[in-house]
């Protein structure tokens, strides 16, 4: 007697905690439901395009390509003493008895002061200076 | 609904600008770090961000977190004007990196050594040539 009890009793609270289950299950199911929509719209809205000038400019500016910072580097302890190396020994005075070469310094001079302070193309005009008005280093 | 979304966008910017901010800094910090071992800086440099001069503030600003570019060269001596300024002066120069530092946040520029207080600031926004493609 008691043993039937007993089961009927054990019968009944799992009936009742299955039903709680499966009502938890489907409520887990809408939460779940609600996230993906929301997820679906927060994409949907981000990628709406609208005109924006501080992000377009933002864009733009991202656009631009990689900074060489090795050359920033390089620039900030070696470029100061190339440029004073350089608008000396290729000063158009230099170059007074040829008119073709002195133009050429003329441009030069004026280049070597616009990049003073970006190594890599002073380098290149150095270069230049070697090859055209044949100036040893 | 578009406050929403726009408050979504803005999020997405936020970390988009960190992350960028942090791949400019670490890009930095490696170049330095290559130039001090294979010798062609005497000095390591070592960028990081700073709060920033409140007074310096613009438009691109970053609201949250810190809105100076500071670089910090590990002399172990006390730099002269001279030196710091022609640090500054090199990095001002770059009219890319310079547009990318305001457009990514920063307003404010700043250059000390490690011993010593004495330091540079500058305000990025000043050096932003408009117009100019170089």
């Amino acid at each position: 007697m008691n043993t039937d009890t007993l089961q009927t009793a054990v019968d009944s609270v799992t009936t009742a905690s299955e039903q709680a289950t499966n009502h938890n299950n489907v409520w887990m199911w809408i939460a779940i439901a609600e996230a993906v929509v929301i997820l679906l719209l927060m994409i949907s809205w981000s990628r709406k395009e609208r005109f924006n000038p501080v992000k377009e400019a933002k864009r733009k500016v991202k656009a631009e390509g990689n900074i060489d910072f090795s050359n920033t580097i390089n620039s900030a302890f070696h470029a100061n003493d190339l440029y004073h190396d350089l608008i000396v020994k290729c000063h158009p005075d230099r170059f007074a008895t040829d008119e073709k070469k002195r133009s050429f310094a003329e441009e030069l001079s004026a280049m070597i002061g616009e990049c003073k302070t970006d190594y890599n193309r002073l380098i290149e005009l150095k270069k230049e200076a070697k090859e055209k008005l044949n100036i040893n280093f | 609904m578009s406050s929403f979304a726009n408050i979504w966008i803005w999020i997405k910017d936020w970390f988009e600008d960190r992350s960028e901010r942090t791949k400019l800094i670490r890009s930095f910090n490696k170049a330095a770090r290559e130039a001090f071992v294979i010798g062609i800086a005497p000095v390591l440099l070592q960028a990081t961000i700073s709060k920033g001069y409140r007074p310096y503030r613009h438009q691109f600003s970053s609201l949250l977190g810190g809105s100076g570019f500071r670089i910090k060269a590990m002399s172990g001596r006390q730099l002269t004007k001279d030196d710091i300024a022609s640090i500054g002066a090199v990095v001002l120069a770059d009219n890319i990196l310079v547009r990318r530092l305001v457009v990514l946040g920063f307003d404010t520029f700043e250059v000390h050594c490690d011993v010593g207080t004495y330091g540079c600031r500058w305000q990025l926004y000043d050096f932003i040539l408009i117009g100019s493609n170089s």
